[in-house]
């Protein structure tokens, strides 16, 4: 059955359960998912995702339903089902839930790309990823090589009672290449362009073609060998340049997260946690020093969140989260934003058609500023470089973390020397941000997608983005395992 | 679950090696939070998995939504397009033969029926009178219903259909403490609700106006909750196939790697446990002694890591469209101890009592470092008496160092989850437990 042919019976329903509001998500997800190591596959799977969910709203309570079955019966089943979840709901609550009404509207939206991954056939792909891991044979030392390409195309169709119809088709790729010399315990690898899960961006396949591998696997394949003989990193205070890399996943945990408003609001406590950024220091607390300016923008270009609509069908624009270091506003949704006197940021995401949508981070970007990495280094006497990510883990409310970046190199004189491995740092958000005193410029931006973004119970795997330039902050505790 | 049909498309798809997988799954979840439901949502999921072999070559496809006859056809054909399309990898084994798997409890129809009205109505009764007394109550409250077929071309037809039901919750003091408490259960009538609540309720209290403690090492007692999650992630790193086969594991077999109080077994045919008699080759599961007393013995295998490790699967394969690698989702953790938990509580001079983790990650994974921190009630026990709460504190450990500094463990195990994996482990005395700040 055609998602828009739901619709009346939607409407219907709608009156025959007497609810105050209600939408209706119809998603189809096709994806593919591709990996190999030097001649080896480690990945091959193609997903088709196809179901509907139904949001109600009524007596003062929100309930949810999903069915894979597109039928007007396993609507209406659906629809009462989530009518009842309401109720239910309803009868615990002493804060009602409220939208804000939106006017109707009819949208249309499709990501920019230039090549269609699913319009290229499966072997064309599969050959383009093996002549990456072929040029394992022209490098030194005889290193694996591993690439992955991870494509998706999500058609979205979104329906309320308030007469919004929305139809958008978005698509996803990711990549990624690793250079490994050794193997296990005694191993070191390297990976382009960032390290953890690859380079995410709404975009065909021509992000391969700009990533450009087999420029920088005799690079890559270097800083592997450097990893491999690298020392320990140092402990004590010491000024640090940090990759774009690092610094997008440094503002996804410690800003991002921190600034949604359900957790604000204390409704993630029972998961995710709450935040340290509470609605009584909206427009006082000081996050950062004067160059910490934070948009969320939900249409950056490329960006992984960018759609033309969010999940609640409202159209994504630019909110100011921080600016010149101090707390300006929220990531949101309807549920939450009218709770500050605000419209909703456009935030509201969920993933596939089973899941309620929460409020995500989008792209939570960081203003670039001036000059070079270049530049960056050469303002530090001592210190240290810290390049990609290994490891990271913060606390519940967002305030106290630790990261360890991939790789580092030791800063003497304002000169990059001898690498060290995973250089690992503790501190406080606040505190963290406040030490801030340079952001590479536009030349050295880049907007890094996250592809695994976790949230919620049932829990949710979404892809964020986040704009980073590399950032250089004074006096930072590295801590070292024992 | 009809097999028939899964049969009829494998018969019929002209392929000799086709493995298919089909997973329903009802769940009815709801969140609550400030002591009110905040989200609840109820899914109807369907995932057909097929996986088909030609020789040397794989293909696997997903497809989520209605399962009709010709869906089953399309997957079946679109698994056989990507394996044509695939690299070779010698390595391939073909398909297990059918074995027979031990029976185990599942379903429980009360737990199924368990919706939104009953869930509504406990919930209400639970959460008004903490609301009024001004505590406020997060957490939630979940009901499971999961039917996983396995069907293949070398005569394996297996079902099984399970029921779960969890309760998390977390309380925060009207002065300021919070506590934490969960359970899961097969059975809705099992799971012990209102004893959970009270005791995170208790926690909460005794946690109000936390003081807190320079960083340094402590003796800590932690809660199943706690051991479970540390388990889990030393799991991560050493117990599965594929982390030996690729030399990343700690796990040398006869080798010492912890103290000889602890032992360690995957046992999904314990009913305990809530696992599945049969992994998602459809090959029964074993119990596996991992480590003995201390002593390292073996880790657990699909067939693909089974034959490149040289041995033979332990029924521990993960739904073909995962490429983790075998994974133990029964973890059983005895350790050698002298009592219940007021034993445990009553010998300590100076201990930490931590109910749970948080954002516990790897810190050096070759050295089983994790760090995370504490969090929801963690205790200052002083001369075997609660003195009161301690601030939420950052550590940094490795799990095999705190599995060799076992003082002692509750003779009791109880059923803990974290990331689909259930763990029966005990409470655990551990000395020497790092926390690098406050």
């Amino acid at each position: 059955m055609k998602p828009r042919s739901l619709y009346p019976a939607f409407l219907s329903l709608a009156q025959r359960f007497r609810v105050s509001y209600a939408d209706l998500r119809v998603v189809r997800t096709q994806r593919e998912r591709m990996g190999v190591t030097d001649d080896q596959p480690t990945e091959l799977t193609h997903e088709d995702s196809l179901g509907l969910a139904v949001r109600v709203l009524k007596n003062a309570g929100l309930g949810f339903a999903a069915t894979p079955y597109l039928t007007q019966e396993s609507l209406a089943e659906a629809f009462a089902l989530a009518t009842e979840i309401a109720e239910a709901s309803g009868r615990t609550r002493h804060r009602p839930v409220v939208f804000d009404p939106l006017p109707e509207t009819e949208g249309e939206y499709q990501t920019p790309i230039q090549q269609d991954p699913f319009a290229i056939s499966l072997r064309e792909r599969m050959d383009r990823l093996r002549a990456i891991t072929a040029l394992r044979h022209n490098l030194q030392g005889s290193p694996s090589v591993s690439v992955f390409l991870d494509t998706t195309r999500e058609e979205r169709w979104f329906f309320s009672t308030e007469h919004r119809r929305i139809h958008q088709v978005i698509y996803k790729t990711g990549t990624g290449v690793t250079v490994s010399l050794g193997r296990g315990h005694r191993g070191a690898s390297r990976s382009y362009p960032t390290t953890q899960s690859g380079q995410y961006e709404t975009a065909g396949l021509e992000l391969l073609d700009r990533l450009n591998f087999p420029a920088h696997l005799p690079r890559v394949l270097e800083e592997a060998r450097e990893l491999l003989y690298a020392k320990d990193p140092p402990e004590g205070v010491y000024d640090v340049v940090i990759d774009g890399p690092l610094v997008s996943l440094i503002i996804h945990e410690s800003i991002g997260h921190a600034l949604e408003l359900d957790r604000v609001f204390g409704e993630e406590a029972s998961f995710s946690g709450t935040s340290y950024a509470t609605v009584d220091q909206l427009g006082k607390l000081r996050i950062g020093s004067a160059l910490l300016n934070i948009v969320a923008d939900g249409r950056t270009p490329r960006g992984l969140a960018t759609a033309g609509f969010d999940d609640e069908g409202v159209e994504t624009h630019a909110v100011d989260l921080i600016k010149e270091g101090i707390l300006v506003g929220y990531l949101s949704n309807r549920e939450f934003a009218h709770l500050i006197g605000r419209p909703s940021s456009a935030s509201a995401f969920a993933k596939g058609w089973q899941n309620l949508p929460l409020i995500r981070i989008t792209n939570v970007n960081l203003k670039p500023h001036r000059g070079s990495l270049q530049d960056l280094i050469a303002g530090v006497d001592r210190g240290v470089y810290i390049s990609g990510v290994k490891s990271w883990s913060i606390d519940d409310r967002r305030e106290h973390f630790q990261f360890a970046g991939h790789m580092g190199w030791r800063i003497r004189g304002g000169r990059l020397a001898e690498a060290v491995r995973a250089p690992s740092f503790v501190d406080d958000t606040v505190h963290f941000w406040r030490k801030l005193d340079a952001v590479a410029g536009p030349e050295e931006w880049e907007i890094w997608g996250t592809p695994n973004c976790g949230k919620g119970e049932p829990g949710q795997t979404i892809g964020t983005a986040q704009g980073a330039a590399p950032a250089r902050f004074r006096g930072v505790k590295l801590v070292r395992g024992r | 679950m009809q097999l028939e049909p899964l049969v009829q498309a494998i018969q019929t798809s002209g392929y000799d090696q086709v493995h298919l997988v089909l997973e329903e799954e009802e769940r009815d979840l709801a969140r609550f939070a400030s002591s009110q439901v905040n989200q609840y949502v109820h899914q109807r999921k369907t995932d057909l998995v097929a996986r088909v072999l030609l020789p040397g070559r794989q293909g696997v496809a997903l497809v989520q939504g209605e399962i009709r006859p010709e869906t089953l056809q399309r997957a079946i054909r679109q698994a056989a397009d990507l394996a044509r399309n695939a690299p070779e990898d010698p390595d391939l084994p073909p398909l297990p033969e059918n074995r027979p798997h031990r029976p185990l409890p599942g379903f429980d129809a009360a737990t199924y029926h368990f919706g939104p009205r009953e869930k509504g109505s406990e919930l209400e009764k639970l959460l008004k009178p903490l609301h009024k007394a001004g505590y406020r109550v997060f957490g939630t409250l979940d009901t499971r219903t999961r039917t996983t077929a396995v069907v293949t071309s070398t005569h394996i037809e297996k079902a099984f259909r399970q029921t779960l039901a969890s309760f998390k919750v977390i309380v925060e003091s009207p002065r300021g403490g919070h506590g934490f408490a969960m359970g899961v259960d097969r059975s809705i009538h099992h799971l012990p609700i209102e004893t959970l609540l009270e005791h995170a309720v208790w926690r909460a209290d005794q946690a109000s106006q936390p003081q807190t403690l320079p960083p340094g090492s402590y003796t800590v007692i932690l809660d199943p909750p706690a051991v479970g999650h540390l388990l889990l992630f030393l799991a991560f790193m050493g117990f599965g196939g594929r982390t030996i086969a690729q030399h990343w594991s700690f796990l040398r077999p006869g080798r010492r790697i912890m103290s000889d109080r602890v032992t360690i077994v995957d046992d999904a045919l314990n009913p305990n446990t809530c696992g599945m008699p049969f992994d998602y080759e459809g090959v029964p599961k074993q119990r596996v002694v991992i480590v003995d007393h201390g002593i390292a013995r073996q880790g657990v295998f699909d067939t693909y890591w089974a034959r490149k490790a040289g041995t033979r699967s332990t029924g521990h394969a993960l739904r073909p469209d995962n490429t983790y690698g075998p994974y133990p989702k029964n973890l059983v953790l005895t350790a050698e101890g002298s009592g219940t938990l007021q034993d445990l509580l009553a010998r300590q001079k100076r201990a930490l009592w931590v109910s749970h983790l948080w954002y516990v990650n790897f810190f050096n994974p070759f050295r089983t470092q994790v760090t995370g921190t504490t969090r929801d009630g963690t205790l200052l026990v002083e001369d075997g008496r609660v003195k009161g709460g301690v601030q939420d504190m950052r550590f940094l450990v490795s799990i095999l160092d705190i599995l060799s500094s076992v003082a002692d463990a509750t003779h009791t195990l109880t059923l803990t989850e974290k990331y689909s994996a259930h763990l029966l482990v005990p409470h655990l005395v551990v000395e020497n437990f790092t926390f690098i700040a406050s």
